[in-house]
This record gives structure tokens, C-alpha cells and sequence, in this order.
């Protein structure tokens, strides 16, 4: 039959892909250390039913063929690590990296995770923790007599022990990074973990060596902006939209062409 | 009388095709870096008519014998481009293409949508190496830092200001002669000629989107979606009038 009825449905599940992704990047606009994604669209093969350069006559060939391309597919989901807007929280234990890396989180099953979602509690050893129990990679564990817990911008995590005024340094939180972040796969959790394609992490002294710096007191939010994503829901609906009437021209030129005999 | 059969009939031909064509810019309608296509409907040759009486020829006149489509070109106006702020997405402003290495050889984009592989290097989505004048182009820092790309395309580590590698834009002396092959890519050909560099100027953090015209390919789809109805009413009337001569003339008594 026609090929454009499928090249239109290609069209409306790419824009269908768009309108999911984007309804992700919105459900997670609070979500801490969230990043945004955005699709990116290719088009598909292209059937060339007469080749350019083909002689006419002797002399004379055709300057450009005629080719009838098949519509389009989604290629990737680009992850765009822009830094996210930073809320003040005043909570000791909520952290933000101003600058790129990651923290690095220990899963139960020994492989470890990394995150920008910098809201970590204490558990009941007193480790710093995710807020689903996974535990801070170096651990740092915070004495259960301390006072007050404060994190440098360089990662030296120290607290205040009673009787005293000296500061004491209870550990040293580290970051990564990797050469492509966008190739991290999404895991759930607000954490991603590493692959062949975003290469193996490098670990540092936060505000060492381009490694982001550490701020304590605040968190890091996603980066989706509502009115990027409602302008680009609007778009990939218009042209969901306009891929129909695709389908239904096409459908009418099938139905007239189906009265032909009467 | 029949041959008007074969006229309408090559017009509804015509017309199927261009709507597969038009499909195809609708469905393309938020692909970076896309070019729309037309394809001019050609009359074809007209048929001089005559009328025998005895020995004499007398003419009659010409005779259109219907339509076909036998060209694409490519339409080259510039696509619009948007902000991002993603620091791998690069505009051409201007004239030009990036030159990318797939395995079946040297191959032209618009779509300047990069990502950057495990090795640092500069791709396409699809993994394709980005050229430049001195091949792949490195883009990733050990460290990972923020990347600047210079309007000519020098990319610079943004915090030590360090030459990473440098990307060449490129473009062919007619792009007519170029050939799409999906996934964003254009093969240069003999009709094409070589590849030679080219004078465009490179925007970070910008993207180029498609050229499809929603309105205008939506226009060019009713008046399409018509031609091909009034095509139709012609061959049914030929229908109709083969009908009432099989019926009214050929009857015996």
C-alpha cells in the first residue's frame, strides 16, 4: 500500500517517545540531582527509485535522482548534566556539588552507584547514607556523641566532640567523574551507573583538579525547566498532530482510489 | 477515449508518491539538521494529433498524455536553529557540513547533536566519529572539564583553555548530487564532486532543527490529497463514458 501511512507512524511513535520523556523530565522536577533528558531523531532509510547520474540520453544524465524516504526513529535520549538549582535546606547533611562529579554510593550488591542527589542521612551506625540506606563510598561515619557536623568544600567531614572546641576530622568524602556523562545509564533513585560508553570513573578531592567543590546546607534540584519542557511538549504534539493528518490524507487518496470502480 | 484513462491514472500515480514524499518531511518534522525534498511533476510528452482523410493528414492539435515524477532535489534554505545550552550541541551558521566517519566511508551531517565516547572523542549518536582537519577530534578531557568550541571550530578545555582538536567543516561543490541515506547522513557522489573545506561558522550550545515547513507541507498535502480526488473523477468518467458506449452503441437490436 501507501508508504506513507508508515512513514506518518513512525512520525507519531517518535513524537509519542518525545511526549514520555518529556512527561518524565516534568515528573521529576523536584526530584533531587535529576537530569534531564531530550530525544534525538534520526530519519530512516531512503529507497531510491532512480539514480542520479543515470544517462538519459548520450550526453545528458539525470542531475538528481528521486528518493522516497521512510519516516523516522528515535536515536538516543541525551542526558544533559547542566547543573540543576540549588534550595537552601540548612540541614547539616544535605550536600551540593557545585561544579561536576558525582558521590559515589556502595549498592548492597558490592558495584558501586553514583548520584548528584547530595541528601544523605544517618543511619543507625551513624554512616552517611542515601535516603534508601545505601551507604556513602568512603564510608564516613559520624560518632554517635558528636554535636555538630560540618563538610568543608574540599569533602573533610569533621564534627564537634562535647568538652571540646577543636574541631576533629572524621573522614574524607571523594568524587567522580567520567570523560562522558552522558553515556551513564539511568538506574532509578536518582543514581546512575557507569558503562563501557561513559568510560571508567575518576576519583578526586572535591575542588581538586576541575572537580566540583562541596557546599553543605543545600541540595541540588533537577534541571528540567517547565517552560523548555512545555514548549517542547506543545511541539511534539503539533507534530503528532500533523502526522495524523498524514495518515488520513493518505487514507482518503486509498479510499478514493478504493471508488475508482463503483 | 482510453487514453485519458492512462492520463488520470499517471496523475493519481503522481500524486500517492509526493504524499509518501510529504510524509516522510511531516514525520522528520523535529530531526535535527533535516533537509525537506520536492519533486517537480512533469508533464509528459504531448502527443501531436492528426485526423486521416483519404491520403491527407489533417492535424488536430496536441494531445497531453499525463504527468510523472522522475527528481527529488534536496532544499538547501537554512533550517531554523534553537538554544540549547548543551555545550555538544554545534550549529553550522552558514554554509557547510560536519564530516563523519562511518564504516562504509566519509559521510556529511547537518545534525550537530554530539555525544562523546568512552575515548573522549567527538560522535554522532550513532557512535560515528566527528573529522577534522587532522581526523577524529578529541573532546574529552581526562578530567572531564567544561568544553568550549570556538566559532572555527577549535575545541578548548574551558577552565585551562588548552587546544583539545579542532573540527573541520566541510561541503561539496554541488549538493544536488549528494544522496541521502537516513540516520541523518548525506554520501557525497561523482555528481556531488569532493569533499572540500567550507566557510561556515560553528554556534556551541545551539541546534540546528529541520527544515520541514509544517503549514507548508500540510498545504501541499490537501492541494495533493485533491489533484488526486480530481484525478479520479477523470477516470471514472472515462469509466462512464467506456460504459455507455460498451452499452448504448454496442447494442444489437
Amino acid at each position: 500500500m501507501m508508504r506513507s501511512l508508515w512513514t506518518a507512524a513512525s512520525g507519531m511513535v517518535g513524537q509519542q517517545f518525545t511526549i514520555d520523556t518529556i512527561a518524565n523530565n516534568l515528573a521529576n522536577v523536584n526530584t533531587g540531582g535529576f537530569k534531564k533528558s531530550r530525544v534525538d531523531f534520526q530519519d530512516l532509510l531512503y529507497q531510491t527509485l532512480r539514480f542520479a547520474g543515470t544517462p538519459v540520453t548520450a550526453g545528458a544524465e539525470i542531475p538528481t535522482g528521486l528518493q522516497v524516504g521512510h519516516g523516522v526513529r528515535p536515536v538516543a535520549t541525551v542526558k544533559i548534566f547542566t547543573q540543576g538549582t540549588f534550595r537552601e535546606t540548612d540541614n547539616p547533611l544535605d550536600l551540593v556539588i557545585e561544579g561536576d562529579g558525582f558521590f559515589q554510593i556502595l549498592m548492597p550488591d558490592g558495584t558501586v552507584a553514583y548520584t548528584r542527589d547530595g541528601a544523605f542521612k544517618k543511619d543507625s551506625e551513624g554512616r552517611l547514607v542515601t535516603s534508601d540506606g545505601f551507604a556513602l563510598e568512603p564510608e564516613i561515619v559520624i560518632p554517635p556523641e558528636a554535636m555538630e557536623v560540618s563538610v568543608a568544600s574540599d569533602g573533610t567531614v569533621s564534627v564537634i566532640n562535647p568538652g571540646s572546641n577543636e574541631p576533629q576530622t572524621v573522614g574524607q568524602l571523594e568524587l567522580a567523574r567520567f570523560v562522558n556523562p552522558a553515556g551513564l545509564r539511568n538506574y532509578g533513585r536518582n543514581l546512575f551507573l557507569a558503562t563501557a560508553a561513559s568510560g571508567q570513573p575518576i576519583v578526586g578531592q572535591p575542588g581538586l583538579d576541575g572537580f566540583g567543590s562541596l557546599a553543605q546546607g543545600f541540595l541540588e534540584i533537577s534541571n528540567v525547566q517547565v517552560v523548555e519542557e512545555m514548549v517542547n511538549l506543545i511541539l511534539a504534539q503539533r507534530a503528532y498532530d500533523a502526522n495524523s493528518k498524514a495518515i488520513q490524507a493518505s487514507d482518503d487518496m486509498l479510499n478514493t482510489a478504493n471508488n475508482l470502480r463503483r | 477515449m482510453i487514453r485519458g484513462l492512462y492520463t488520470g491514472a499517471s496523475a493519481m500515480l503522481v500524486y500517492a508518491r509526493r504524499q509518501d514524499l510529504l510524509a516522510n518531511d511531516l514525520a522528520n518534522a523535529q530531526t535535527p539538521g533535516y533537509r525537506t525534498e520536492d519533486a517537480p511533476i512533469r508533464a509528459f510528452p504531448e502527443l501531436f494529433i492528426h485526423e486521416e482523410l483519404g491520403a491527407t493528414r489533417s492535424p488536430r492539435g496536441m494531445a497531453g498524455t499525463g504527468a510523472y515524477l522522475d527528481r527529488s532535489y534536496l532544499r538547501w534554505e537554512p533550517a531554523p536553529i534553537r538554544y540549547t545550552g548543551r555545550e555538544l550541541d554545534l550549529a553550522i551558521e552558514g554554509d557547510g557540513f560536519f564530516a563523519v566517519q562511518t564504516p562504509a566511508g566519509v559521510r556529511l551531517t547537518r545534525a550537530g547533536n554530539f555525544v562523546i565516547d568512552a575515548q573522549g572523542r567527538l560522535a554522532t549518536p550513532d557512535g560515528y566519529l566527528v573529522l577534522g582537519p587532522e581526523g577524529p577530534v578529541q573532546a574529552g578531557t581526562a578530567q572531564g572539564a567544561a568544553l568550549a568550541v570556538t566559532e572555527q571550530g577549535e575545541v578548548l578545555d574551558a577552565t585551562t583553555g588548552a587546544l583539545l582538536g579542532r573540527i573541520g567543516l566541510v561541503d561539496v561543490p554541488d549538493r544536488q548530487g549528494l544522496v541521502r541515506e537516513g540516520s541523518n547522513l548525506f554520501r557525497p557522489t561523482a555528481e556531488s564532486g569532493p569533499v572540500v573545506a567550507a566557510a561556515g561558522t560553528i554556534r556551541q550550545g545551539m541546534l540546528e532543527g529541520s527544515a520541514t515547513s509544517v503549514v507548508e507541507t500540510m498545504v501541499q498535502m490537501i492541494a495533493g490529497l485533491r489533484a488526486y480526488q480530481a484525478a479520479q473523477q477523470a477516470v471514472r468518467a472515462e469509466d462512464e463514458m467506456t460504459g455507455s458506449l460498451i452499452a448504448q452503441i454496442g447494442r444489437v437490436s
